[in-house]
């Protein structure tokens, strides 16, 4: 019995949190049928942190919009741990963002008027989680970006870099299956982007969390594990930058 | 001319923003055109009543050097005078005071009045109507007052014969009626009204008369057409207006009116200026991309400034428009509400709507200025835009400031200032009535309160928010924050709540303690149940009489006299009560010094010349027990005489008439002095009294007693008023009813424009925040939570405004209390500060469900908001 083991215990079969099949969004201006996105099946699997590249308006932001369940597809269905989510109730839905699924975006996006320690705890708040609970996972997660010694401070008392690490201690706040970050680096300078990333890559490896992140920047697709390809909506291709 | 096409497209692109800057137009001059147009109708209906008893008449001119001589007129000075502008007609009259023989009757005096009826066709109110006009010849029109002296009715004829002026004629009753105008004030002469033609050729008079009356246009031209005439004719006339001197007597109730209608109008206009900033911000911030291209492809600060203003400008033509139109419209609702309102208070006549064109004109133009003046913000907000701006997400640059240390001091030096001024020039208001220290000092303490909550926001909104923290959860960070950092748009909305309430909070715990204090004071006033008034007076003995009388149990008679003291100069009532009655009948008071009161009241009624005199009075002047005070008394016949009167006893408590208690100057020093009735005749020359206290037996109805009494009692005196005080209550009561109705109806008025401006301030915020909500989405927020998150910000405001309504009124009530408690020294009963408990429920009540209606829409639109449409970039 002992020599069947199941690759999965040994970290050879990986787990897919995210399935699309036959995803399509198509927008309609006047006469004509935009296909932002056309027949895309892929599966992400958590600890692979994976990019998408793409010239602009090859449909990125509407892929990551779809699984993040923020817009809703014309076809296909998409599948998170394996549920397919097209079929759930907008509660169900709300459920999913509180619990499985973190966002990360481009201009940080952290509520102003809240301090650093504030915006990472709100999600648990949102959800309903017990004080002192809130006040470990904040406390660790600043600390995992390296933000301890900033918790007090409002946004707009921060660097880009750091109220990105913000928003990535923010998203990783409820422990979710699976991140999507939509160029988060495209308002950092090369140096602060790739830190940023390394945080953000690190984390997700550590706790085996699904990673999407939309870039331009090749040097920073090139720190993950897996690359997709975009172009006029459909998956064009991928690439394993580590072998 | 391209700007107003540009400006003309932007309007037709964003429909709902210019709907909104357009309703809050429409709204601020519909409120103001309904307050102006609708006191026009009040003021109106209030100025017909009042000139209801003066008929056509608006304008007398009489012969300047005396009014007894006759005005020699032709027909082209009457046509000069009709003429001059808004002079609709004129007429020569002539009274004249005769004396004749008639009816087998002697000397009669009369006064025969020869009137043109063109114009005096509503000179009188004759019956039947219509009779004025039927004034030729030798008919006549007599007055009630000669039909029942000298026994006359119509159909008759009186012969009229004087030798004296060799006249013998004789005249046709065809009518008996009441004439109005300056005739009415002779109420007691018997008149005799004839065509003035009659009475000319009657004694020789051709084209004289004593006046020439004429009638103008609109009581509001009298005093142009007075000018007018005075230029051409200059002293020769005396220029006499019973209207307008009617008008110049009630000017400051219409003045009352017109301010209270105004105060909020003007109110709802500073919103609406706030609002149209607040909203056009907004506007430009969302255009901000556009407004920097615009500059990057070379417009000039001024065509930027000219582009926005222009169409502030165009949402101001459209809304001062509708504004005015609709506040045409709201104003019949104001009329009929204010109406049944103050209906108890003072009567009006037909409310009717009166389009006045100047009105009308002041209420669009208004609305106009104040469009460009808010307008001056934002396009000057515009022209700083940079084209940078436009390319990053914007900076807020969140201040940390979380008190504004400088205005938290104007604060509260303006409320301490406003307390100061309250109690150092609030008492004379109440011994002067001059309220405009109170006015002055409800102004600071509010402004006060407002500046110090406004500069000390992030402390007031935690706090309120940790009372709805079980409600709130996860949005009360946000939400305190967001109350906070927009602090001058919070201040501004609370400020919109808080007004409203301080008046009613003042005045209700007002009327709630003077009507719990009323029947406490009508029986500490008097002691006894009905206050019976007669005329003409009667002896004083007739009390024996009436204490024989069903239900009576006792009956003191009384009268009083104000009383000079040589070198003071305050004065003394000298009350003559009947000793003997006099514990049954006032309430029962000790003696501050001297005898008990029994004894001091039998040394009242076996020594003349002997008082029980008020303590207060007596330190005054340095008088004790046993000391002679001179009094200057007035007699019967108007004379007065210096006369010295023994005091036996000091009363700590003086208990005056009911009759002073509603002149609130007599809470303040009432100085007075008892002594026995007996001596009524020595003292003043009469022992004829009008007033009598009765105390009816107990367990009686009081007004079916008093019923009975007027039965028996109204066939023995000309007049006779009985007040029961249960009646007096009730009445009472019903002023203070309506007079709450009244400040009802103004915070009724003030809520609905609170209650516009959180729903366009949440709006505003809303949109300013969309992107914030579309990360609170996506982070997991629900739509019932983001839907609490806007609900609970207007609830807050709210409540912040209901707190500094609540309080400041509060405050005020009390600082005045105490300031009629302690000016009032003497006060002869309590004033507790009672708490107006049910009010401050409903205010509250109704403040949350203001904030939740208002705020419905915009937190409905908050809900709604798409994730990816909120962050989406353009
Ligand atoms: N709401 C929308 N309505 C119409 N077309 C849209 C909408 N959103 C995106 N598109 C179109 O879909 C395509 C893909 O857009 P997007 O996913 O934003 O591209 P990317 O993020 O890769 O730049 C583009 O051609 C874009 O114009
Ligand atoms: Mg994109």
């Amino acid at each position: 019995m002992a020599y069947r083991l199941d690759s999965s215990q040994l970290g050879l079969e990986k787990k897919v949190v995210l399935e699309t099949v036959n995803l399509s969004r198509y927008y309609k201006r006047g006469d004509q049928v935009i296909k932002a996105l056309d027949n895309v099946s892929v599966k992400i699997y958590r600890g692979e942190p994976t990019a998408i590249m793409g010239p602009s308006g090859s449909g990125k932001t509407t892929f990551l919009n779809l699984v993040g369940l923020l817009d809703k597809p014309t076809s296909g269905s998409i599948l998170i741990n394996g549920q397919d989510v097209t079929l759930m109730s907008s509660k169900q839905i709300v459920d999913l963002r509180r619990h499985t699924i973190g966002f990360i975006f481009q201009f940080y996006n952290l509520i102003d008027v809240l301090t650093a320690k504030e915006n990472v705890e709100l999600p648990l708040l949102i959800a309903g989680v017990k004080k002192k609970e809130r006040a470990q996972r904040t406390a660790a997660l600043l600390s995992l970006v390296g933000l301890s010694d900033r918790a007090n401070h409002l946004p707009d008392e921060l660097s880009g870099g750091e109220q990105q690490r913000v928003a990535i201690a923010r998203a990783l706040v409820n422990n979710p299956s699976l991140i999507l970050a939509d160029e988060p680096t495209g308002d950092l300078d090369s140096k602060t982007g790739r830190m940023v990333m390394k945080i953000l890559l690190d984390s997700c490896k550590e706790r085996d969390i699904g990673l999407i992140v939309v870039t331009h920047d090749s040097d920073i697709a090139n720190m993950m594990d897996r690359i997709l390809f975009l172009r006029d909506g459909r998956l064009i291709g991928e690439s394993r930058p580590g072998s | 001319m391209g700007l107003l096409k540009t400006s003309l497209r932007t309007v037709k692109k964003r429909k709902s923003r210019a709907a909104l800057i357009i309703i809050c137009i429409t709204i601020g001059v519909a409120v103001f055109a309904g307050a102006n147009v609708g006191a026009d109708g009040v003021e109106n209906a209030y100025v017909t009543r009042l000139l209801s008893t003066f008929g056509d008449v608006d304008l007398t001119l009489s012969n300047s050097s005396n009014p007894l001589y006759s005005i020699q007129y032709n027909q082209s000075l009457l046509s000069q005078l009709l003429n001059t502008p808004h002079v609709e007609a004129v007429a020569p009259r002539i009274s004249t005071l005769q004396t004749f023989w008639f009816n087998s009757t002697g000397n009669n005096t009369l006064l025969l009045i020869g009137i043109d009826n063109i114009l005096d066709n509503q000179f009188g109110s004759v019956t039947p109507p219509g009779l004025v006009n039927q004034l030729h010849g030798n008919n006549c029109i007599i007055n009630q007052v000669a039909a029942e002296i000298f026994n006359l009715t119509s159909g008759e004829n009186i012969g009229l014969y004087s030798p004296l002026i060799g006249v013998n004629e004789t005249v046709h009753i065809i009518g008996v009626g009441v004439f109005q105008g300056k005739f009415s004030v002779e109420k007691s002469t018997p008149i005799i009204v004839l065509n003035i033609e009659f009475i000319q050729s009657l004694f020789h008079l051709e084209n004289q008369a004593t006046e020439i009356v004429l009638k103008i246009d609109s009581y509001r031209n009298i005093e142009t057409v007075i000018n007018n005439l005075r230029n051409i004719y200059g002293d020769k006339f005396t220029y006499y207006s019973q209207k307008l001197e009617a008008l110049e007597k009630s000017e400051s109730n219409i003045l009352v009116l017109r301010g209270a209608l105004n105060i909020f109008s003007i109110l709802a206009l500073i919103v609406t200026f706030v609002l149209i900033i607040v909203v056009m911000l907004m506007n430009i911030s969302e255009r901000k991309r556009d407004l920097g291209i615009m500059r990057s492809i070379g417009a000039s600060t001024r065509q930027i400034f000219s582009y926005v203003i222009i169409e502030t400008l165009l949402y101001g033509l459209i809304g001062s428009t509708v504004g005015t139109l609709t506040g045409i419209f709201l104003s019949t609702y104001m009329l009929d509400f204010l109406g049944a309102a103050i209906s108890t208070i003072t009567t009006l006549g037909e409310l009717s709507i009166i389009l006045n064109p100047v009105t009308l004109i002041t209420c669009f133009s208004t609305g106009m200025i104040i469009v460009l003046l808010a307008g001056n913000i934002p396009a000057i907000a515009a022209t700083r835009i940079t084209i940078l701006e436009t390319f990053r997400p914007k900076m807020k640059g969140i201040a940390r400031v979380n008190v504004l240390k400088k205005s938290l001091i104007l604060g509260v030096i303006l409320l301490i200032s406003g307390s100061i001024t309250l109690y150092l020039l609030g008492g004379g208001m109440i011994l002067t009535g001059n309220f405009t220290p109170i006015l002055l000092s409800t102004a600071l303490i509010t402004a006060g309160l407002i500046i110090f909550f406004s500069s000390s926001l992030y402390y007031v909104s935690r706090g309120v928010s940790t009372i709805f923290k079980p409600l709130l959860k996860e949005s009360k960070a946000i939400i305190e924050r967001y109350i906070a950092r927009n602090r001058t748009r919070t201040t501004f909305t609370f400020t919109m709540v808080a007004i409203g309430i301080v008046f009613v909070i003042f005045f209700s715990s007002l009327a709630v303690t003077f009507t719990a204090t009323f029947s406490t004071v009508i029986r500490v006033f008097t002691g006894s149940d009905i206050k019976m008034q007669v005329n003409p007076a009667v002896n004083y003995n007739f009390t024996a009489e009436l204490r024989t009388l069903p239900g009576v149990q006792a009956v003191s008679p009384s009268y009083e006299s104000w009383c000079t003291i040589t070198g003071e100069d305050f004065k003394i009532a000298l009350i003559f009560i009947d000793p003997d009655s006099f514990l049954d009948v006032y309430p029962r008071i000790n003696t501050a010094s001297g005898p008990a009161i029994e004894d001091a009241l039998n040394t009242l009624k076996s020594v003349n010349k002997t008082i029980i005199l008020a303590k207060k009075a007596a330190d005054l002047l340095n008088l004790t027990v046993g000391d002679t005070i001179t009094l200057n008394v007035k007699n019967i016949n108007g004379s007065t005489t210096p006369i010295d009167f023994n005091i036996v006893a000091l009363v700590e408590q003086f208990y005056g008439y009911p009759q002073y208690m509603f002149n609130i100057r007599a809470f303040g020093d009432i100085y007075g002095a008892y002594i026995s009735i007996s001596q009524l005749e020595d003292v003043i020359g009469t022992s004829n009294v009008e007033v009598f206290f009765i105390k009816l037996q107990t367990g009686v109805d009081q007004i079916q007693v008093k019923n009975e009494l007027e039965n028996i009692l109204s066939p023995r005196f000309e007049s006779l008023t009985l007040i029961s005080a249960r009646e007096w209550e009730n009445q009472i009561s019903s002023i203070i009813e309506s007079f709450s109705n009244v400040v009802y109806f103004f915070v009724g008025f003030s809520f609905i424009v609170a209650a516009i401006g959180i729903g366009i301030i949440m709006i505003v915020a809303v949109s300013e925040r969309r992107q914030e909500i579309g990360i609170l989405k996506a982070i997991g927020m629900s739509r019932k939570q983001v839907l609490k998150l806007v609900v609970c910000e207007a609830v807050i405001i709210t409540v912040i405004g209901l707190i500094v309504g609540i309080g400041g009124g509060l405050y005020l009530w009390f600082l005045f209390l105490n300031r009629i408690v302690s000016t009032a020294s003497n006060l002869f009963f309590e004033l507790p500060f009672i708490i107006p408990v049910n009010i401050i429920i409903y205010m509250i009540v109704t403040g949350v469900l203001i904030a939740l209606a208002a705020s419905a829409y915009p937190a409905y639109r908050a809900m709604k908001l798409e994730v990816i449409d909120a962050l989406r970039r353009e």
